[in-house]
């Protein structure tokens, strides 16, 4: 249970007033100015970002999931969609509307309240089961600087939450796994990683959608289909969702591949 | 119900209609046809918001088992029926075992065929649109027996579009994500610039090759975030990518602008080779242009006029059927 608590553990989080902002002139980008959290800017002709960080931290995606699950549910006079991504919420407006008042509302929403600030965690936690047997497994072991064994158990008694789905239908990026796993993705590209498996880089897990060239390590296989059509709720993830790997060998996790489900044995709780 | 009958299809033919609409958050870009004002063409021949198919480069050979309203638009596509050249942005009527033919592409990319009562295929979330990477919709082959909706409208034939006047020039565009990042100098030179579309592109996006560079020094720190069809990525190395309907949702190259929607059909239709130009309006500017288009899409239904059967348009409808194999290669 202690190793299970430490490997919990995240870094205090980072300042939310950032230090940074880009400025770009000859020599390249530089910090010149200083800009506060969360902002607001336009994004073509029917769009905002209300970004909530400069980097992917856990307070930051943590704030810009909470600011589109209250957009999602406020009913914003004249906004038509609310997207969230690592670090920002993308909102649709609509153009034959009145665009400066909904970017206007947007902002003192933006404004009402401290969204860096904790929310109770209600919501769903899934155990899915894996197989760790990926073609780059020994050698994301090495990166990371543990044995195999010890490499898996990370994961599997890391509870990674879905910072945001995208890329392909459904498809999740889960994270953070513990600093040592911030390597970068491979240089070249493997050229067909299967859907259902697991792949890891930047301290982030993702279960692809997809068969996908990817620069992302294959670590193991899982037989949870992010996305089918046929199914209840297509979408398998809610960002914000809670996921937990249950380790288990290749002939089960083979057999698990009937499950009409596409959820390939995978549980889902609520969150209480 | 009747049904068409595919006897032959391009690679790229799929059914199309406006794509989704609050899928973004679940990973699903908005999806649905590449040529958006090709589409309302469609809708406005039709009388019908239906969905449609969407040609990419190549049409196919078509039957249909009972009496059928057919409208053409989007790329000019050498069509027949039984052989006698039909007229391209129109609609016209099909009878139970006729022949229709549509060839190669002649002044663009996507060319569309809609049917009154529309293409009865599968459904998702409220769209009938292919989205291959998510395996949704219909890709079509031969063999496939499409299955056609009621038409309530069965008298409405023998319409075409009006003429219209085809917007040249640059291809406008706004500020997105990152257009501040690049500073004034890189988004002049930008504008200045004379892109090509390259042969590299399909559905998801173009990538339009230039002789300089506009990357982002130090772009590569930026998060990925929420991308739209539209947007004008700029990767640290190879061309600017414009983004289309089947973009990803999410990306992490600096966006440098995004193209205007009204203006997008322009750059999905510019075959490999054409010549691609930029103007930035302001934001403001980019709203009223696109009241605008919604204004005279809307207004398309009522523009369509008779079919006008003047010798000269005969006749040169009729060089086009009987020069039909070679003339892919006259065009410009």
């Amino acid at each position: 249970m202690d190793t299970a608590k430490q490997a919990n553990h995240r870094p205090p989080c980072e300042l939310w007033v950032c230090m940074m902002q880009w400025h770009s002139n000859r020599d390249g980008l530089e910090m010149t100015q200083q800009t506060a959290f969360p902002n607001l800017s336009y994004i073509g002709v029917d769009g905002v970002l209300v970004r909530f960080g400069a980097t992917v931290t856990e307070k930051v995606n943590r704030a810009a999931l909470a600011f589109h699950a209250h957009v999602s549910t406020a009913d914003l006079d004249g906004v038509l969609e609310s997207a969230p991504s690592l670090t920002a919420v993308y909102l649709r407006l609509d153009i034959f509307g009145d665009v400066e008042r909904t970017s206007q509302s947007i902002e003192a929403e933006m404004r009402a309240q401290d969204w860096f600030v904790p929310k109770s965690a209600a919501g769903r936690i899934w155990t899915i089961p894996c197989c760790f047997d990926g073609p780059d497994l020994a050698e994301t072991a090495k990166l990371v600087g543990l044995s195999e064994r010890a490499a898996i158990a990370e994961i599997t008694q890391t509870q990674v939450r879905v910072l945001t789905l995208g890329f392909a239908p459904g498809q999740p990026y889960l994270g953070n796994l513990p600093e040592r796993w911030n390597f970068p993705r491979l240089g070249g590209i493997t050229p067909n990683v299967p859907a259902c498996a697991l792949v890891a880089a930047v301290s982030q897990l993702v279960i692809f959608a997809n068969d996908t060239p990817t620069g992302w390590r294959h670590i193991g296989d899982t037989q949870f289909h992010d996305f089918k059509v046929d199914r209840p709720e297509p979408f398998a993830f809610r960002a914000g969702d809670l996921v937990q790997f249950a380790v288990v060998g290749r002939i089960e996790i083979d057999a698990l591949a009937g499950a009409s489900d596409g959820f390939g044995g995978a549980t889902c709780e609520a969150l209480t | 119900m009747s049904a068409l009958i595919v006897q032959r299809a391009g690679p790229a033919v799929t059914v199309q209609d406006g794509g989704w609409s609050g899928t973004l958050a679940s990973g699903l870009s908005r999806g649905g046809a590449a040529d958006v004002r090709a589409l309302t063409e469609i809708w406005a021949l039709l009388g019908e918001q239906s969905a449609v198919l969407e040609m990419a480069g190549t049409g196919g050979r078509f039957t249909c088992d009972g009496p059928l309203r057919i409208a053409l638009s989007g790329a000019k596509m050498a069509a027949s029926l039984d052989g006698a050249a039909l007229l391209w942005g129109a609609v016209h009527r099909m009878e139970a075992g006729q022949v229709l033919d549509i060839g190669a592409a002649l002044n663009g990319v996507y060319g569309y065929l809609g049917v009154g009562g529309g293409f009865d295929t599968p459904h998702f979330l409220g769209s009938a649109s292919t989205h291959r990477a998510s395996r949704l919709g219909h890709v079509v082959q031969a063999g496939d027996l499409l299955a056609i909706g009621k038409d309530s409208k069965a008298k409405r034939v023998g319409l075409a579009l009006r003429e219209t006047r085809q917007r040249v020039g640059p291809i406008r565009i706004v500020a997105t994500a990152h257009t501040d990042l690049f500073g004034a100098e890189v988004l002049e030179r930008f504008q200045a610039a004379d892109f090509t579309r390259s042969n590299q592109g399909n559905r998801q996006g173009v990538a339009l090759e230039c002789a300089e560079s506009f990357a982002l020094e130090g772009g590569q720190s930026i998060p990925s975030e929420t991308v739209i069809a539209g947007d004008i990525q700029v990767p640290g190395q190879g061309a600017p990518y414009a983004l289309l309907a089947d973009c990803q949702t999410t990306g992490g190259y600096p966006r440098i602008a995004a193209i205007l929607p009204c203006d997008l059909p322009r750059v999905a239709q510019a075959v490999p080779g054409t010549s691609l130009r930029f103007t930035m309006i302001t934001r403001q500017e980019g709203i009223a242009a696109e009241l605008a288009e919604h204004k005279a899409r809307a207004a398309l239904g009522r523009a369509c006029a008779p079919i006008l059967r003047n010798p000269s348009q005969m006749n040169n409808l009729l060089s086009y059927q009987l020069i039909s194999g070679a003339i892919a290669g006259d065009e410009e």
